[in-house]
């Protein structure tokens, strides 16, 4: 696939708030600071990709909160997953999870956020840009990655990677099931610890039983979340360690933060919990000011939580090829 | 205080942390890296990635190719040997690193003088007498954590952070010294600014440091440090690789 010359497809007209070129992500090299970054919401990438028969890991258009403008330079398929940021193709409504056509000329642009936090466009061959330790992904904070290691400008001029005009983009939507739920509060599951054992019996009741908000402070490194305080035992202060994807650290003032695609890969504050895999996208798809509770579950159950995940995706689409 | 048995337990559903005691020295640190060299000799099937730091080593795993119990009861065989390795404290390499710890490159220097007591001269040849350690990479990409620092040289973050750390400053806090390898936000006071560069994508080394490496700083003057950074372009450049004998 990577074999094909690039094939410039669409021009930014308006980058919008954040758009970036997003894969699976970079894994492998966290022990020298670098995150594994990659799509906020793998399970809507793998969905736009299979939508359009692509494998799954191929790169595709994150877009968060405010969608950019886009112009097709020549006719071809395109699929459109995750957040509902109101698209249109002209004058056409799009709905999530479903695969379209555009004419050359075409004007893709997104409107008012209806729900969700980040939608994704994926197109014939995944987007063209430079493998950078395996992965296409942007990696924001650390420049480099995706076009010329940032979001979108105003001008860009994306490539993709096969013909536009002939995928085998499918004309059956996304069943309702593996759709983005309408907003609303969220369960996240966690793993407690690993520093559990830091907090005060009330502040580990404080963090299972009170509902938490996302502030506007908030990233592809992590998020910050508004609550009432956790209360430390023995102050904030860890000796630095690892900081997996999905920690919930706790400075000092007690309000969690989530640690996400592109945080800082070591950390010194103590984390109480660590959001399962599971639940990771759906985080990412919680929106400023969107509810947050926490349930904490075993660990096998984590696991196979994601295992049935992935499970009912594939009972709807097998994956073409795994990985880049 | 080292643990006098490692604990491992999960952080999260796919990785697993093995820690070995709850401070940032060379003793705790020890079996960090005997640990590191054993599972990059001896490879655990399911294992993705390890991330050595001052006091523990975190594993990420696939649970779909090992099972937790089971990787948690070999690692924690394999972390009680590591305990018991005594390695030869200078093994590896050993880099000579330029710092200029004058003028706009050691913005904080007035106050780390004012916080400790001690004049500039002091503070430079107690930052450049011994060679110190790089015990994990962390932060941003090729960011090192060096330690131990003298006590002397112990002085609080700052209470609001620098939006803008400059690219290679040299900084210290209580107990360690981090070098900036692009310009980030960053609490740390700047004692000092080195010209060579930490990050290169096109390197196969990626990273100028890698956990374990012993580093001595060596000072030179604002002349020097110009003309240092006007040649480093690539990893190593500017940097007097002392040792290695990995």
């Amino acid at each position: 696939m990577t074999d094909n010359p690039p094939v410039t497809y669409l021009t930014v007209l308006r980058p919008g708030a954040l758009s970036s070129v997003q894969d699976l992500g970079r894994p492998g090299y966290q022990r020298l600071g670098i995150a594994e970054s990659g799509a906020m919401d793998t399970y809507s990438l793998v969905q736009a990709n299979r939508l359009l028969g692509n494998p799954d890991g191929v790169a595709v258009l994150e877009m968060t909160l405010v969608g950019p403008k886009l112009r097709f330079e020549r006719e071809g398929v395109f699929a459109l997953t995750g957040s509902d940021l109101s698209a249109q193709l002209d004058d056409e409504t799009l709905v999530p999870g479903r695969a379209h056509r555009a004419a050359a000329g075409q004007i893709l642009r997104f409107g008012p956020r209806r729900n969700g936090m980040r939608a994704y466009l994926a197109v014939p061959g995944g987007f063209a840009a430079p493998l950078v330790l395996g992965s296409r992904s942007t990696y924001i904070y650390a420049g480099f990655g995706g076009p010329e290691g940032r979001a979108l400008q105003k001008g860009d001029q994306l490539k993709c990677l096969a013909d536009p005009a002939c995928a085998a983009a499918s004309p059956e939507p996304l069943p309702g099931n593996l759709r983005l739920p309408p907003d609303g509060p969220r369960v996240l599951r966690v793993i407690m610890g690993p520093h559990e054992d830091r907090f005060t019996s009330r502040g580990l009741e404080t963090f299972l039983n009170s509902s938490f908000r996302v502030t506007t402070e908030s990233n592809r490194m992590g998020y910050r979340l508004q609550g009432p305080p956790i209360e430390h035992s023995n102050g904030p202060i860890v000796v630095s360690e690892a900081t997996p994807l999905g920690a919930i650290q706790v400075p000092g003032q007690g309000h969690p933060v989530l640690l996400l695609r592109e945080r800082g890969t070591t950390g010194g504050y103590t984390k109480i919990a660590c959001i399962v895999s599971a639940d990771i996208d759906t985080i990412c798809q919680v929106p400023p000011g969107g509810e947050l509770t926490f349930k904490t579950v075993g660990l096998e159950q984590a696991q196979q939580a994601e295992r049935d995940r992935w499970r009912a995706l594939d009972a709807w689409r097998p994956p073409l090829k795994r990985g880049v | 205080m080292l643990y006098p048995k490692p604990q491992l337990k999960p952080s999260g559903d796919r990785a697993l942390r093995i820690t070995f005691g709850d401070e940032r020295s060379l003793e705790v640190n020890r079996p960090v890296r005997a640990l590191s060299a054993m599972l990059e000799s001896q490879p655990i099937p399911g294992l993705r990635e390890m991330v050595p730091t001052y006091a523990s080593l975190t594993v990420l795993y696939d649970p779909d190719a090992v099972a937790f119990q089971e990787l948690k009861s070999r690692l924690a065989q394999m972390a009680e040997d590591a305990m018991r390795h005594q390695d030869a404290e200078n093994a590896g390499r050993l880099l000579r690193i330029p710092v200029c710890y004058q003028g706009p490159c050691a913005p904080d220097m007035e106050y780390i003088c004012g916080y400790t007591g001690l004049g500039p001269q002091e503070v430079i040849s107690l930052h450049t007498q011994e060679a110190y350690f790089v015990f994990q990479l962390g932060f941003t990409p090729g960011c090192p954590f060096i330690g131990p620092l003298q006590e002397q040289l112990h002085v609080p973050l700052m209470q609001s952070p620098r939006t803008n750390t400059p690219k290679g400053a040299v900084a210290i806090s209580v107990g360690q010294t981090v070098i900036y390898p692009r310009a980030t936000p960053g609490g740390m006071r700047i004692a000092g600014s080195t010209p060579v560069q930490l990050f290169q994508l096109d390197h196969s080394d990626l990273t100028l440091f890698k956990p374990g490496d012993r580093v001595q700083f060596a000072a030179v003057d604002e002349t020097e440090y110009r003309a240092i950074q006007a040649r480093a372009v690539n990893l190593y450049d500017g940097v007097e690789i002392v040792k290695d004998d990995r």
